[in-house]
């Protein structure tokens, strides 16, 4: 993937750019707000990636003049600002993720790739969703493994369905809070754990394969192994 | 009714009408003073003097003579009517020009009616009489018309209730004008006042230009406005510096440390350091993101999103959240609250509060206690309480919890910054809400009560 990276701090940007390198994507980095709205709007990119307090154009106001000349590359802040309402401000203003200072790297990563997905026009049905032999219908509400019906909860189905939506790419603790729970907040604990271990036990019956793998340090993943 | 009677103005014109009827009631009684006690004495004094001349005049000349002088004063015009009435010992009528009077006199001075038919017209008298009777037994009645006195003695009392009546009505009516007026001019002010308070800020009380007492009210008020809008501002500026200058070099480290991770390879015990470091380093970022918040919180500078919500779904979406966490600790997790439960709330904002309190619940009730969510409406307050039977707090430590890093002593989980219930508290307070810690005997009661009608006037 094509990343633009618009960040001021320059050990921030080396090592972000390291990390994107690593992964495989091609990253640019810009130190100036302005220059980055330059790049941004002249040049095509995968995901930018944009800094909010910068000395020469302020994020939000670089997003704004993006959105205004009808890009639609998928912006994901990258901020100090991380407290609720600052991160509601910034998906108000036209970001499709947002993420505060300090950040894990693997945590960064797996946005970026469930971001520029979106990007790529992909075929994909509204209604149902497949991965493996497990089918959700999501019109109807139900779950079915191999044919046999899984009863979960609205929860549960949201949790399988975002999963699959992502299927083959990891997908983070707060992610998963952020997408299936209607509330920003921090939980303290990794509750999340305890309703991933549930729907799995309910997705794999006896004798059945895992769908849900744990990616240790960083979240979950569902694949068909 | 209650807003109008409760309200200053309305207040202080019925005060002012209070003492306009004092002052009527006053003036009243001193033109009853001018027009009927003053001239009734006059006439008193006048009765007085005649009856001493005419009983000396018995007493010096005999009985022929008053009776040719009392009828020579009969009919003699000017001043008011006089009357006159003269009985021997023997109870013959000598002389008399009132038409009735007494057998026995009930004072020395009384006032009869003398009414006096004249050419059949009939004339009223009210004739004030002195009443003498002499040592021979003869009796001798001296008196005067004051009907003119007596009628208006009648007529001013009337007249009394009709204007203390008319003030009492023109001054509560035009209290209540007057009350209304100033408190439409009141609201606009207060309304302003609010529309800041629920985050407008460079909301301004609107001025009228006639230069009166309200107008230099509100350029006060305006002043005031613009000079805490700076400060806000400064203040809010300060805090985003501070986020930055805190939050970059955290990342910055966090960025150091997972380069270290890839480097160290094989080296398992560079490695588990390294891991060590990172998971104090989210520690750290943790502490930092929760001191933020709730200085921001606390310093009012994150503006509320207040939305009209159905709290028993968010109740039951926290207890939901929780639920598999309780059945992984032995404890069991319910929710008592029934809807309609309606309130303007800032949704993640209290939804972090009840996660703070469900978290803590759970980490301290112990395995096989019951942790209960219940909410409820008293009165005009939204109440959301977490229980627990669990342990509960010493006195001491529940006096001190909500301090910021304050951790009781029965925590033995090294987990958590001793911020959670900070956060609550601050959250609570936000919303202008109470955030009350009570025993449970046993356990731990942690209440909020939030305000519904402040909030609905607010929104």
């Amino acid at each position: 993937m094509h990343v633009l990276l618009v960040e001021d701090d320059r050990t921030l940007a080396e090592h972000i750019t390291a990390g994107l390198r690593e992964a495989g994507h091609v990253a640019e980095h810009c130190g100036d707000g302005r220059e980055g709205l330059v790049r941004a709007t002249c040049e095509t990119f995968d995901v930018i990636i944009l800094d909010r307090m910068m000395p020469s154009l302020d994020g939000l106001k670089l997003l704004a003049a993006l959105r205004a000349t009808d890009n639609a590359t998928p912006v994901l802040i990258l901020s100090a600002l991380g407290d609720v309402d600052q991160r509601v401000q910034g998906l108000r203003a036209g970001s499709d993720d947002y993420m505060a200072k300090p950040f894990a790297m693997s945590e960064l990563l797996a946005r970026i790739d469930s971001l520029g997905r979106r990007n790529t026009p992909v075929v994909e049905p509204s209604d149902s969703l497949r991965v493996g032999d497990l089918e959700i219908d999501l019109v109807a509400h139900t779950v079915t493994r191999a044919g046999s019906r899984i009863e979960l909860t609205l929860r549960e189905l949201r949790i399988v369905a975002y999963l699959a939506r992502n299927a083959g790419r990891v997908v983070t603790r707060s992610m998963l809070l952020e997408n299936v729970w209607d509330y920003n907040f921090d939980p303290q604990t990794n509750i999340i754990d305890q309703h991933i271990s549930k729907v799995r036990q309910k997705l794999a019956g006896d004798g059945q394969s895992q769908l849900i793998h744990t990616v240790r340090g960083v979240g979950y993943v569902m694949r068909d192994a | 009714m209650k807003h109008l009677l409760r309200s200053l103005s309305f207040r202080l014109a019925i005060l002012y009408t209070g003492l306009f009827c004092i002052s009527v009631c006053l003036l009243m009684g001193m033109a009853y003073w001018v027009r009927v006690v003053r001239p009734m004495e006059s006439a008193h004094r006048q009765v007085e003097t005649e009856a001493a001349r005419f009983q000396a005049l018995y007493l010096g000349s005999g009985a022929a003579t008053l009776k040719r002088a009392l009828e020579v004063r009969a009919h003699r015009s000017g001043g008011s009517k006089p009357f006159h009435a003269f009985i021997a010992p023997d109870g013959q009528v000598m002389t008399a020009n009132l038409p009735t009077w007494p057998r026995i006199a009930p004072r020395p001075y009384y006032l009869i009616e003398a009414d006096t038919a004249f050419d059949g017209y009939e004339t009223d008298y009210n004739a004030l009489l002195n009443d003498h009777r002499f040592a021979d037994g003869s009796r001798l009645l001296i008196g005067r018309d004051v009907d003119d006195l007596t009628e208006e003695a009648q007529l001013l009392p009337g007249a009394a209730m009709w204007i203390f009546g008319g003030t009492l009505l023109l001054g509560l009516s035009g209290g209540w004008l007057m009350s209304r007026a100033i408190g439409a001019r009141l609201e606009v002010v207060s309304h302003a006042a609010r529309n800041v308070m629920n985050g407008d800020l460079s909301g301004r009380v609107p001025v009228r230009g006639t230069n009166d007492d309200f107008d230099r009210l509100s350029e006060t008020l305006n002043l005031m406005l613009s000079r805490i809008e700076t400060l806000f501002d400064t203040a809010r500026r300060l805090s985003d510096n501070a986020a930055h200058e805190l939050r970059t070099p955290l990342a910055r480290l966090v960025g150091r440390l997972e380069a270290l991770e890839q480097e160290a390879g094989s080296n398992v015990a560079l490695q588990i350091a390294v891991d060590e470091a990172i998971v104090e380093a989210n520690r750290l970022r943790s502490i930092v993101s929760a001191l933020l918040r709730i200085s921001r919180l606390e310093g009012g500078r994150q503006v509320l999103n207040l939305q009209r919500s159905d709290v028993v779904q968010m109740l039951e979406d926290a207890v939901e959240l929780y639920q598999p966490e309780a059945e992984r600790r032995g404890i069991s997790l319910s929710l008592h609250a029934s809807r309609p439960l309606i309130a303007d709330l800032d949704l993640d904002l209290v939804f972090q509060a009840l996660s703070n309190l469900l978290d803590n619940a759970l980490k301290y009730a112990g395995s096989g206690a019951r942790v209960e969510v219940s909410a409820y409406r008293e009165r005009n307050a939204l109440h959301i309480v977490v229980s627990d039977d669990g342990p509960g707090l010493s006195a001491e430590d529940t006096a001190r919890v909500t301090q910021q890093f304050y951790r009781a002593s029965t925590a033995t989980d090294g987990s958590g910054e001793g911020l959670g219930l900070t956060m609550v508290a601050a959250i609570a307070q936000a919303h202008g809400a109470e955030m009350a810690l009570t025993a449970n005997t046993p356990g731990l009661r942690v209440g909020m009560k939030f305000p519904l009608a402040a909030m609905e006037r607010g929104a």
